[in-house]
């Protein structure tokens, strides 16, 4: 049986090792994405155990980081965004008129769940509740590349997007983040006030 | 806004990310040395990127790590009792059916002996079942009254009774269908009706002679 070579102690020990240094990281994600602590809690146990129970599909060698990843968004899309549907992923630019359209009001209407003051205060640092203002598909991209260093064709593999959308909402998160965050970047001395 | 800028605006992630091809990137340098607005935009999105990169994280609560792992304890029993299972069907593939048969049969005879148990009397003087029983009718009082030697003669007032093979008498409650079974006594009858089982009395609904 070549399904469980490993003993259940080996089995688990491997697992821990592997997943356990990547728990700020899923945890920090996490809040970042539901927005809640209780949510991120609930979310991330999840997440282990899903990635426990899956663990025998975990092909040894390659990137353990983006696979437990890729479980964390499927996670949290099943869970807290079942019953908005994905657009068909067909033509490129259709699907980016999709998401500008469909997908900001699909977003805004997920996004009422959420006291907006609730995430604010949670955030008390400015980038942190700029990256919550981010609609979620936005927002994903962003923690992605620039905080957990994951590469485009890594990203598309984790939130199942053509390697070209994660690019354009890549550029676009950052540039509604870039105007979200002209007055701290202004008061922190990185851009010019003159502008 | 030329048509290079257009597409720079799809493009500056990948630009500020090396993400583009050689060709593209090449291309990009190029548009960049001679459009200020599109420089202007890659360095503003150079800085966005190292704001959020920067970003504070988050420390994990020490009882998220400690439920996980409650978590995958609970996990790795039932993963050891399905392997187990699993193991035991897959080496001893007749016993293992044996056992799970063996445990059917069990569960059904509990169930049944369960069953059994609640349509026994629950010990309450009212409690009566529907049911027959076969034997000889006789008259209650002249046969006990016989048994103790006291001198009797036969009324309409004594009680009839049915004497069964086991020995119990059953005293038959007085109603107009059990009126027809006073010239019939020492004949042997089946009877079926309530049963009041403390008291020893049956109601008769129906009944036949032997």
């Amino acid at each position: 049986m070549a399904r469980n070579k490993f003993s259940p102690e080996e089995r688990r020990r491997k697992f821990e090792a592997l997943a356990f240094p990547h728990l700020d990281s899923l945890y920090s994600t996490a809040l970042r994405m539901t927005r809640h602590p209780l949510d991120a809690e609930d979310l991330v146990q999840d997440v282990y155990l899903r990635a426990y129970r899956f663990f025998d599909k975990f092909e040894e060698g390659t990137n353990f980081k983006a696979w437990i990843f890729k479980i964390l968004t499927n996670t949290f899309i099943n869970r807290y965004r079942k019953k908005v549907r994905e657009p068909q992923q067909t033509e490129f630019e259709r699907v980016e008129y999709f998401y500008t359209q469909a997908d900001k009001e699909r977003d805004e209407k997920y996004e009422t769940r959420y006291d907006e003051k609730r995430y604010v205060d949670l955030f008390d640092d400015e980038v942190n509740a700029a990256l919550a203002r981010l609609s979620y598909d936005f927002r994903a991209v962003v923690i992605l590349c620039d905080i957990e260093g994951f590469s485009y064709k890594e990203i598309a593999k984790i939130i199942k997007t053509p390697i070209g959308t994660v690019m354009s909402r890549l550029s676009r998160a950052r540039q509604q983040l870039q105007n979200d965050l002209r007055g701290y970047a202004q008061r922190e001395g990185l851009v010019k006030k003159s502008r | 806004m030329s048509a290079v800028c257009k597409q720079f605006q799809e493009q500056i992630a990948g630009y500020v990310d090396c993400e583009l091809g050689p060709a593209q990137a090449s291309t990009i340098s190029r548009h960049l040395e001679d459009c200020a607005g599109c420089a202007e935009e890659a360095t503003a999105q150079q800085t966005t990127k190292e704001l959020v990169r920067q970003a504070p994280p988050f420390v994990t609560p020490a009882r998220v790590r400690a439920e996980i792992r409650r978590g995958l304890d609970r996990e790795m029993l039932g993963f050891s009792f399905r392997n187990l299972v699993q193991q035991l069907f897959v080496r001893q593939p007749i016993p293992a059916l044996a056992v799970v048969a063996m445990l059917m049969a069990l569960s059904g005879l509990a169930a049944y002996f369960v069953f059994q148990r609640q349509a026994q009397p629950d010990g309450s003087d009212t409690h009566f079942l529907a049911g027959s029983i076969e034997g000889e009718i006789i008259c209650v009082d002249c046969d006990l009254l016989d048994l103790v030697d006291t001198p009797f003669i036969h009324d309409a007032t004594h009680r009839l009774g049915v004497r069964c093979q086991d020995g119990h008498i059953w005293s038959i409650l007085r109603s107009e269908k059990s009126q027809e079974l006073s010239n019939n006594i020492h004949r042997r009858v089946r009877i079926a009706g309530h049963l009041f089982e403390r008291m020893q009395y049956v109601e008769v609904r129906e009944f036949s002679f032997i």
